[in-house]
């Protein structure tokens, strides 16, 4: 394989549309997910992240532009060579039949049957295991999780199908609402993970809710809005709260912080209720 | 963050070691073995094992002195029974795990979807129309019935089994309730086009469709084993491919694409051969119900859901079951012979009100 040229390195989206029914729900977005960045997504309800994501994975079709990883597009690559190259943890995580947690896990591995030995794979699933902290569950029936445990099991499948190496070209890993289930500290150890796997060189998008975790975690930040994309860029730059409130239609403030790290931004809720 | 779920009771399951499914595949199959030795020593005439052994090394054309007429028997006869039996539940057992895995839920019989019903409305069709404009050639009339009702059986488990995909889903699943619709619309309008055909034809073709409508192995004769058992084995073997892949589909089926499986394809050929296999089985043997429901998930019980030994396993359990039920049903009304279809459905309607009912218990997501 030869190497992309540089300014094609990345999972990138160009003049991408998505028309679901009558409805426009993305339009013309142009985005890149390079290789070892962390880029956040976020929007409020209905701009279309999810749609963004599922499309930039090669689950839906765009209705104009085209996704590329690194310079060649989706549809040319093999299935196996892009699930070997890209991983995808969707929003809603189903499972029809009473399969074990490490059976789940081993699923990640399946674009790469053939290719291990039976105790290399189960040496990455037990890595992946461990890196979610969910080692104990290995032998659980995996539709007996609590929505937390599952959303972590699932996120150890993904871990897995990035894991075995060296192949050429970079890794990239898609997240939709990665923490929606999670505990704080869970929240913490799994965005803890996504940073490191990005260190390690693979690029790694999540859709967040929360603005001040985008903020910490994030190199970039992507503001979607309507299907559109508004602000592209550091998070101090675009996290602003004139932006913010004018998306979100609701009056968004920063708080400066004691120790200098990113202003907080501080939802209409917690304001202090008018006398 | 180790031991997170230990307080939670975390319910060990079973270990699945590669060598425990080799066990569990190995005894399956002994199992088959033995109901077909029983299928051969059962009956009317009853034959010792030792017999059976005397007649086996005599070999199908001379037969040990004294064992003249349980010879006949058994290679006339038992053998092709046995053997049809054996292809007829592999078949249907193996096409029921191929079908749950496309559909993605325990539930898809291929009679309660209609894929049955709709091979034998196709098998049905070539019995009774073209008999009268065929009587001029006896051998062309040989030649339909041995691979024209097949194939129109094929064609019509085919497009039960294409309807149900299509109508029996939302939003990229299947539902319990829309696919059992789906399948009581279609196993309606099956069974009127079957009144239909029995209503215009005559009294040879009435005889042969009753058949169909029971479901028995009292047809088994050697040119339609020899049909049936090499089309069965070379589409059981041609699912096994499929199991990582509908392993894979269980995530549903945008997950299952994001790991490198060609969805619409797996889809595609697991239906095709789900429809071959029921085709050729309700051809040979009519409409026998639940085994594709209860070997499934009764393999599912013993080897754990994984399709790597549930497509194999349902085969060798389906195989074993149809032969002992059909053994079965010759004894227990003798001299009246019970259509195997009968009985089937007698013992599998049950486990099938249970698997709604632990559904419905469950939420009814699925």
């Amino acid at each position: 394989m030869t190497t992309p040229e540089p300014q094609e390195r990345g999972l990138a989206a160009a003049g991408l549309s998505l028309r679901r029914g009558a409805r426009m729900v993305l339009e013309d977005v142009d985005l890149r997910l390079l290789p070892g960045e962390r880029l956040a997504v976020v929007g409020p309800n209905g701009a279309g992240k999810s749609s963004l994501l599922r499309t930039l994975s090669g689950e839906l079709r765009p209705t104009a532009g085209a996704v590329s990883l690194d310079g060649r597009p989706l549809g040319a690559l093999d299935p196996r060579e892009l699930a070997r190259r890209r991983a995808v943890l969707p929003q809603d995580l189903e499972l029809s039949l009473p399969l074990r947690v490490d059976a789940v896990v081993a699923l990640g591995l399946l674009p790469h049957a053939g290719r291990l030995s039976a105790a290399a794979e189960r040496a990455a699933v037990g890595a992946a295991l461990r890196a979610v902290g969910a080692e104990a569950l290995a032998g659980r029936d995996a539709t007996t999780l609590s929505g937390g445990e599952r959303q972590r099991v699932h996120l150890a499948r993904c871990l897995a199908q990035l894991s075995p190496g060296p192949e050429a070209g970079a890794r990239y890993l898609l997240l939709d609402e990665p923490t929606s289930a999670l505990d704080l500290r869970h929240q913490a150890e799994v965005l803890a993970q996504a940073r490191a796997l990005s260190r390690a060189g693979t690029g790694v998008l999540a859709v967040l809710h929360d603005l001040n975790m985008a903020a910490a975690w994030a190199d970039r930040v992507a503001v979607l809005d309507g299907g559109r994309l508004r602000a592209l860029g550091a998070p101090a730059a675009v996290l602003c709260p004139s932006l913010l409130s004018c998306v979100w239609g609701c009056a968004i403030e920063s708080l400066p912080r004691a120790d200098g790290g990113p202003p907080l931004l501080i939802s209409p809720v917690l304001r202090a209720p008018a006398a | 963050m180790s031991g997170l779920a230990v307080g939670e009771g975390a319910r060990a399951l079973p270990t699945t070691g590669p060598g425990r499914g080799a066990v569990g595949l190995g005894l399956l199959g002994a199992g088959a073995a033995l109901a077909a030795g029983a299928g051969l020593c059962f009956g009317a005439l009853p034959i010792t094992a030792g017999e059976l052994w005397q007649i086996a090394a005599a070999g199908p054309t001379t037969a040990p002195v004294g064992l003249e007429t349980a010879a006949t028997v058994v290679w006339s006869l038992r053998l092709p029974r046995v053997l049809l039996g054996l292809a007829v539940g592999a078949a249907l057992a193996g096409a029921g795990a191929t079908l749950q895995g496309v559909f993605r839920n325990p539930l898809a019989d291929p009679g309660v979807v209609g894929a049955s019903a709709g091979a034998a409305l196709g098998a049905a069709l070539v019995i009774v129309l073209p008999r009268a404009p065929v009587a001029l050639a006896p051998a062309a009339a040989v030649l339909l019935d041995l691979i024209g009702v097949p194939g129109a059986a094929f064609a019509g488990a085919a497009a039960a089994g294409l309807l149900a995909l299509r109508l029996g889903r939302r939003g990229g699943q299947t539902r319990v309730s829309e696919l059992l619709l789906v399948g009581v619309a279609l196993n309606a309008l099956c069974g009127a086009g079957l009144g239909l055909l029995m209503a215009i034809s005559d009294e040879v073709a009435l005889r042969d469709l009753s058949f169909w409508m029971l479901g028995a192995l009292g047809g088994a004769t050697w040119p339609v084993v020899g049909l049936t058992l090499p089309v069965v084995t070379i589409g059981l073997a041609l699912t096994l491919p499929l199991a990582p892949s509908l392993d894979a589909l269980a995530l549903g089926e945008g997950p299952a694409a994001h790991l490198g499986v060609r969805v619409e394809r797996v889809k595609a050929v697991g239906l095709s051969l789900s429809a071959a296999l029921v085709g050729v089985a309700v051809a040979a043997a009519g409409m026998i119900g639940f085994v594709g429901l209860a070997a499934p998930h009764l393999v599912r019980l013993l080897l754990g859901p994984s399709h790597r030994l549930g497509l194999p396993g349902s085969a060798l359990l389906g195989a074993g079951l149809l032969v002992a039920a059909d053994t079965l049903a010759r004894l227990a009304l003798a001299p009246v012979e019970l259509p195997v279809g009968v009985l089937t459905t007698l013992l599998g309607a049950p486990l099938f009100f249970g698997l709604l009912l632990r559904d419905r218990r469950a939420g009814g997501a699925t």
